[in-house]
């Protein structure tokens, strides 16, 4: 599943995937497998994103209603 | 094995490990090896690593069942050389299109200049060997540095092609 909430959060910092990247010390390609989808990321690296864009985990990576 | 084998083997052994060092240190100055593998690029090398493991140990059940065929080539010590080259191969394809060969801080240009270098290094001497052999059988089975060779221009070829495929990615 898609993670969009992480996508647009970076957008709204005006952060390229490589600048979380290194923010957060991880590659490109898992922040972009992240977004995509393709790889569940460990609480640390959540919680990481969640500081290096100045969100909470649930507004990152708690999954919509349906 | 005869003591001037076993002399080769054991400086063999040291010079490959001196040149990894001496590598390792190019690398390193060059501006990456420092790092380490992100959680998911350990996730990816963890899955090659079994998917190796997999295919040297199919293939030494399939080796084990020619060799009692008879065929020349299982017969040879050479054979147990080529599954291994294989299974280090997959590793590396794996490691490679899965972006989980090259650290953060690694410059691949590095890389493929090294891997080329000693790709290059052991055609050279597959070649000499070659050319030094009469028969077909010591021109191919006694050729190890041809097999590496062969390897090392495969794994080049992965990387090659996944930088090709990188950019086409960014640029679309």
């Amino acid at each position: 599943m898609k993670n969009l909430k992480l996508k647009s959060a970076r957008a709204g910092r005006d952060m390229s995937q490589q600048q979380l990247a290194d923010a957060v010390g991880v590659s490109r390609q898992t922040i972009n497998a992240i977004e995509k989808g393709d790889y569940n990321p460990t609480i640390r690296l959540c919680l990481a994103i969640c500081k290096a864009l100045g969100k909470t985990l649930d507004e990152l990576f708690w999954p919509e209603e349906p | 094995m005869s003591m001037e084998r076993a002399i080769g083997f054991v400086v063999g052994i040291v010079a490959a490990a001196v040149l990894a060092l001496i590598a390792r240190k190019i690398v390193a100055r060059r501006g990456g090896a420092t790092g380490e593998y992100d959680e998911r690029q350990q996730v990816v090398r963890g899955r090659a690593f079994t998917l190796a493991y997999a295919v040297i140990m199919v293939y030494l059940a399939v080796w084990m069942v020619l060799r009692n065929v008879e065929l020349p080539f299982f017969n040879h010590p050479s054979s147990v050389l080529v599954g291994i080259l294989l299974s280090v191969t997959v590793f590396v394809g794996y490691s490679v299109f899965n972006d989980a060969y090259f650290r953060t801080s690694d410059r691949p240009g590095t890389y493929i200049a090294l891997i080329g270098a000693v790709g290059l290094l052991n055609l050279i001497l597959g070649i000499r060997h070659w050319v030094r052999e009469t028969t077909l059988e010591g021109r191919l089975l006694d050729n190890a540095n041809l097999m590496v060779a062969a390897m090392m221009i495969a794994v080049m070829a992965c990387v090659v092609i996944k930088l090709a495929l990188d950019r086409r990615s960014e640029a679309n």
